[in-house]
């Protein structure tokens, strides 16, 4: 036996352990009892949201070059393409920004699965 | 490093977000402060919601707390004690009763490494101290609190935090070499 004892030998270790996942079921304990409404929108939600919002951009760029006026100078075509591909581009990402990180991962797994996307 | 400025920024715009970044923050180190004092995880999951359940109910007070750190700690041992002291106010059973309880789980419980002999009897030479000195050793030792912040959480003088940590010290080696 040693006759002195050496705090750095353990240092902090101890023989404590906990089940895998503890802290996530524990938090997830947690906020139920709180009364804290984990904010998750449906998926159902989510598509009809995606769609109208898709629809919304669509509408965007079929009308968007008849509000210009015939005696406008007419800018090139690769112009308007670009005109119309800002303001698509704009909403789509107006609308990206809104979404929480959880729509957005939604998303991306619905836009995955969906054939008609590719 | 927890930035508890950062978490009281996001409490005061969006209460729910502030208070799961501030159990992110605070979950481990005061399950394992909370663990090292109840011993049992069983217990120490139930000491652990408690104390987070409090901290929600009364968030918006730990804005005028000097350190969130301080704030945490205290609940914690204060549900630990009122855990462990339970039966002790019912008139069932002694302090040291409650020690050999607690010895006991140590000895036999879930979730505890005991291929690591060291670590397992430097755990029993902790319970082996008087509740005051075990607290300093736990904040001091493994959390690493200034004095002051001790003082604060126990409510006790610096100088006499002090002279209990030195105590448990001494009285750990001696259990280690001699047991």
């Amino acid at each position: 036996m040693k006759k002195e004892f050496d705090f750095d030998d353990i240092g902090k270790r101890t023989p404590y352990r906990t089940p895998d996942g503890f802290f996530e079921d524990m938090q997830r304990k947690v906020m139920e009892r709180a009364g804290v409404k984990q904010q998750r929108k449906s998926p159902m939600k989510l598509i009809i949201s995606t769609v109208v919002a898709i629809a919304a951009m669509l509408t965007g760029l079929l009308f968007v070059p008849s509000f210009y006026r015939a005696d406008d100078v007419k800018p090139s075509s690769s112009n308007v393409l670009a005109v119309e591909r800002n303001n698509a581009t704009d909403q789509v990402d107006k609308w990206i920004k809104e979404l929480s990180d959880e729509e957005l991962e939604e998303l991306v797994s619905f836009s995955e699965n969906d054939i008609f996307l590719y | 490093m927890i930035n508890e400025n950062k978490i009281r920024e996001v409490c005061s715009s969006n209460r729910e977000r502030g208070f799961k970044m501030l159990m992110d923050s605070f979950h481990v180190p005061i399950y394992n402060y909370i663990r090292r004092l109840v011993v049992s995880h069983e217990d120490a999951e139930d000491v652990l919601q408690e104390v987070f359940i409090r901290v929600f109910r009364h968030i918006d007070q730990f804005r005028e707390e000097s350190s969130l750190s301080t704030w945490m700690y205290r609940i914690a041992t204060n549900e630990s004690l009122r855990l462990l002291n339970s039966r002790k106010d019912e008139g069932v059973v002694s302090a040291e009763d409650v020690r050999e309880e607690l010895m006991g789980k140590l000895k036999a419980s879930d979730y505890i490494d005991y291929e690591n002999e060291l670590a397992v009897k430097f755990q029993e030479a902790i319970l082996s101290l008087p509740e005051k000195q075990r607290l300093v050793f736990n904040l001091r030792y493994y959390d690493e609190l200034e004095y002051e912040e001790i003082a604060r959480v126990l409510d006790s003088k610096v100088d006499t935090l002090k002279v209990n940590y030195h105590y448990a010290k001494e009285k750990i080696k001696e259990y280690i070499l001699n047991r």
